[in-house]
């Protein structure tokens, strides 16, 4: 009885490490990136890296300045969100109130299978077709910021989409029944009724999309130009902080490497943020929102 | 208008019903607006996405690419008389004549960019002092009289008689040789493969700089309209303000065969054949402003002519068996991709490996064991985190951890590791949602019947709700293998198969990656994609199927 208890004991303390080593690895990641990252700024002030947009770390007085990257992360992020939000709300809105039976499987699949695609491939598409497209419609070489916002918009649309389609559904039917009892519309019902009392699910699945796409990494370099500049308007090559990154990492040493650890800490904070948001304010947990796949 | 009219009568009679009224019809008609708005924006939306995916598969299946080239694509088997021998186990295909120039002058060294196979280039000249060898010299680098001078590159090795070229060639697999048709004509263990040697020469002038702007590619359709005269002014393909004057090869000359085999007649007319040989002829275009006429490559270059670029359009299989089941060369320039398709499937077996008992336990923690606390939801919060960090954060994180100070390196074991906690968050909440979707009473029976808790969650809970983990389970795989940034920091990128847990190793995306970012070729980077999303496909195909057995169990 008592080697059985023990074993009990046991059992539940190794069921327990395995649900401890999310939050371990949630803080080895912040500690780790902090320990390599903040060396930095002892010799550049942490407002000089975040405010000037000098990035020539190779050169004889090197300058990190991480400004046009971070502007560039929101640049691309706010134009996806602007297209992918609309057309993300429109296909929800279809799916939840619209749509019959079939159809809605039917589309539900093919944006599932889309958001399995993996970014790289997505990248691939991009090269191929969406700066081709961009080029002739906008002119510019093509790999800009639109480039790399219209693919973003892409891979963002699947979340977008079925955290809509989920904040709708969930709406008590007593809501929507009272509505149009009171002689609204279908369309009235769903503009003045059902939306705003989505509107905190929406809001959080928009943010949650914001967060794939600020740290979403090839994709936008594939199409974004990765030149080390500020952004100069729509068309321009544009850097973010992911490209920044990945873009150095294979061959930074010294200052150069701890400040590619740097961006990563900045990128990170813009995340925690950002998932804090959802968590916290908006009390609903990104599970919840992504609803049960596959379904 | 009479709807109008009739509206505003009934108004007349009652205002209350009259606004009303009309409210009502204006909210049905902007409903009708806005409803057909959002359909064709969701079938849009819709349309757009499966036209990616439509793009991608059928990318990777085909290849169809606009090549630009000086030759015309008219490939002759014997010109001159003279035949290029080389090795029977080579792929068939005809050469064009500045890749046969260039072999012979050291331009080329092996096969990789002639034929794709990574043999090394042997180039074999008959002795040009005998009678053979001065014909292929002379047919290589152009007579004396024209103006030719012989430029045999170090690479070349000299035999003594065509007959001992061609047994050269058969012994080795890389050799190549120009002989005599005769003497190749059923020799053992060597074949010939046809030459395109026909260019549009054009007169000097033609060929140059105007405003910055220069003569454009041209198509076929261009080339028969420069020759019989329909092309009046090279302006119209963008060169310099000139009339074009086409010019006919010589009646009778080998040229003027290959021409008219070539299928490009000459109308009578405007292009009259210049008499003599072909000297004159070349001379022509060379002295008359806006000439163009067909020219052999060899021929045109001792003479200095330039060669008008012509569009050559090629297509094919890009994806094939054999693309599967080789092994990559050359930086997966040539072969296939077997060893990385291998390396994938043994990266996600370890991350499996990890990932499952880490996530079940973590899972079966949260709901059976946890109680509510500020404790638990901290863990919770971890979770979540977890799920919403980016990749590259994972690969910085796993470069610094697994690579550096564990010392693991970079290998399949520090990317299995780094993609284990990626896909942690979504393993443990799908595996939630499955425990918890197992009756109460199950387990009360359980324990009614005695059972400790341990056995009933090992015995009983688990077991009714593995068809539930297994599903998220093959979905956070499905998620896996498309993993990029992460992995190039950890896993390394040697396309060779992996020898073991701490061997670098490359995945189907980085090769994609890979192959699109170092330049190697483009269409090998689109099958590979096209592999990687049948992979992707599978994964997803897999966990649906598993999903619709377990709701028609369920059912029953």
């Amino acid at each position: 009885m008592r080697r059985r208890k023990i074993l009990e004991g046991a059992v539940e303390a190794t069921l327990f490490a395995a649900a401890l080593l999310s939050v371990v690895t949630v803080v080895f990641i912040t500690a780790f990136l902090f320990q390599r990252g903040s060396p930095l700024f002892e010799k550049v002030p942490v407002l000089e890296f975040l405010f000037s947009s000098r990035w020539e770390p190779t050169a004889e007085n090197p300058g990190y300045g991480i400004l046009s990257f971070i502007l560039g992360s929101f640049l691309v992020t706010g134009l996806a969100l602007l297209i992918a939000v609309p057309a993300g709300l429109a296909v929800g809105i279809y799916l939840a109130e619209l749509s019959d039976g079939r159809s809605a499987r039917f589309i539900r699949s093919a944006v599932e299978l889309l958001a399995g695609i993996p970014s790289v491939v997505y990248g691939l598409f991009g090269i191929a077709v969406i700066s081709a497209v961009s080029r002739t419609l906008f002119g510019g070489s093509g790999y800009g910021a639109l480039s790399a916002a219209m693919i973003l918009a892409i891979m963002t649309l699947p979340t977008i989409i079925s955290v809509t389609e989920v904040s709708l559904r969930a709406i008590p039917r007593e809501l929507k029944e009272g509505s149009l009892a009171l002689g609204a519309t279908h369309w009235q019902t769903i503009t003045r009724v059902l939306v705003p009392a989505a509107r905190s699910g929406i809001l959080a699945g928009v943010i949650l999309g914001m967060g794939r796409a600020i740290g979403e990494t090839m994709a936008v370099l594939m199409v974004g130009g990765n030149a080390p500049i500020m952004p100069s308007g729509l068309n321009g090559m544009v850097r973010t902080l992911t490209m920044n990154i990945i873009t150095d990492m294979s061959y930074a040493t010294g200052d150069h490497l701890t400040s590619l650890f740097a961006t990563g800490m900045v990128l990170f904070a813009f995340i925690l943020v950002l998932n804090l948001v959802v968590q916290l304010a908006l009390k609903k947990s990104i599970s919840d929102l992504e609803g049960k796949s596959g379904e | 208008m009479n709807d109008t009219s009739a509206t505003r009568s009934v108004g007349t009679r009652s205002v209350g019903t009259r606004s009303a009224g009309t409210r009502h019809r204006a909210a049905i008609g902007s409903q009708a607006v806005a409803f057909t708005a959002i359909r064709g924006l969701s079938i849009l939306t819709i349309a757009v996405l499966g036209l990616i995916l439509g793009f991608i598969l059928y990318k990777g299946l085909r290849y169809s690419n606009i090549d630009r080239s000086a030759y015309l694509p008219y490939a002759e088997d014997a010109p001159d008389g003279l035949v290029v021998a080389v090795n029977s186990g080579r792929a068939p295909g005809a050469l064009d004549w500045g890749v046969l120039y260039g072999m012979f002058t050291d331009e080329y060294i092996d096969w990789a960019k002639i034929d794709g196979s990574d043999d090394d280039l042997t180039p074999i000249a008959i002795d040009p002092a005998t009678p053979e060898g001065a014909r292929a010299e002379a047919f290589l680098f152009g007579t004396e009289e024209a103006g030719g001078y012989p430029a045999w590159g170090g690479l070349v090795q000299t035999a003594s008689t065509s007959a001992a070229a061609l047994a050269a060639v058969a012994e080795t697999p890389g050799a190549v040789a120009i002989v005599p048709e005769a003497a190749a004509r059923g020799a053992p263990g060597v074949m010939t493969l046809p030459l395109r040697r026909l260019v549009l020469a054009v007169n000097p002038e033609v060929a140059e700089f105007v405003d910055d702007s220069y003569i454009e590619d041209l198509s076929g359709r261009d080339v028969m309209d420069l020759l019989s005269g329909r092309a009046r002014n090279w302006k119209e393909f963008g060169g310099p303000d000139l009339a074009v004057a086409p010019v006919a090869p010589p009646e009778g000359s080998v040229l003027a065969a290959a021409v008219r085999s070539a299928g490009l007649e000459y109308p009578a007319g405007p292009g009259s054949p210049v008499p003599g040989g072909g000297l004159e002829y070349l001379a022509a275009i060379g002295g008359t402003s806006g000439a163009a006429g067909l020219a052999f490559a060899g021929d045109a270059a001792v003479a200095g002519l330039p060669a008008a670029m012509l569009t050559r359009r090629t297509s094919g299989w890009n994806l094939t068996i054999g693309y599967l089941l080789e092994a990559p060369r050359l930086s997966g320039r040539t072969g296939g991709i077997s060893t990385i398709i291998a390396n994938t499937f043994l990266m996600l077996l370890l991350t499996v490996a990890f990932a499952a008992p880490l996530g079940l336990a973590a899972a079966v923690y949260f709901v059976e064991y946890a109680r509510q606390g500020p404790f638990v939801r901290a863990l919770r919060l971890g979770t979540e985190t977890l799920a919403g960090i980016p990749s590259i954060i994972f690969g910085l994180f796993g470069f610094l951890f697994f690579v550096n100070i564990l010392g693991f390196g970079f290998g399949l074991l520090s990317g299995s590791l780094t993609l284990t906690l990626m896909i942690l968050p979504t393993i443990i909440r799908t595996s939630e949602e499955a425990l918890k979707s197992v009756p109460r009473a199950m387990r009360e029976g359980s324990l009614a019947l005695g059972a400790t808790k341990l056995q009933t969650v090992a015995r009983v809970v688990v077991p009714a709700a593995m068809p539930g983990i297994l599903t998220g389970l093959i979905l956070a795989v499905g998620r896996a293998v498309g993993e990029t940034a992460a992995l190039l920091f950890t896993m390394g990128s040697d396309y060779q198969l992996a020898k073991g847990l701490f061997s670098s190793a490359r995945g189907l995306s980085a090769h994609v990656y890979l192959l699109f970012s170092e330049g190697i070729s483009f269409d090998r980077a689109f099958s590979t994609a096209a592999v990687l999303v049948f992979v992707v496909l599978l994964f997803n195909f897999a966990a649906k199927r598993l999903i619709g057995r377990m709701n028609r169990s369920a059912a029953a």
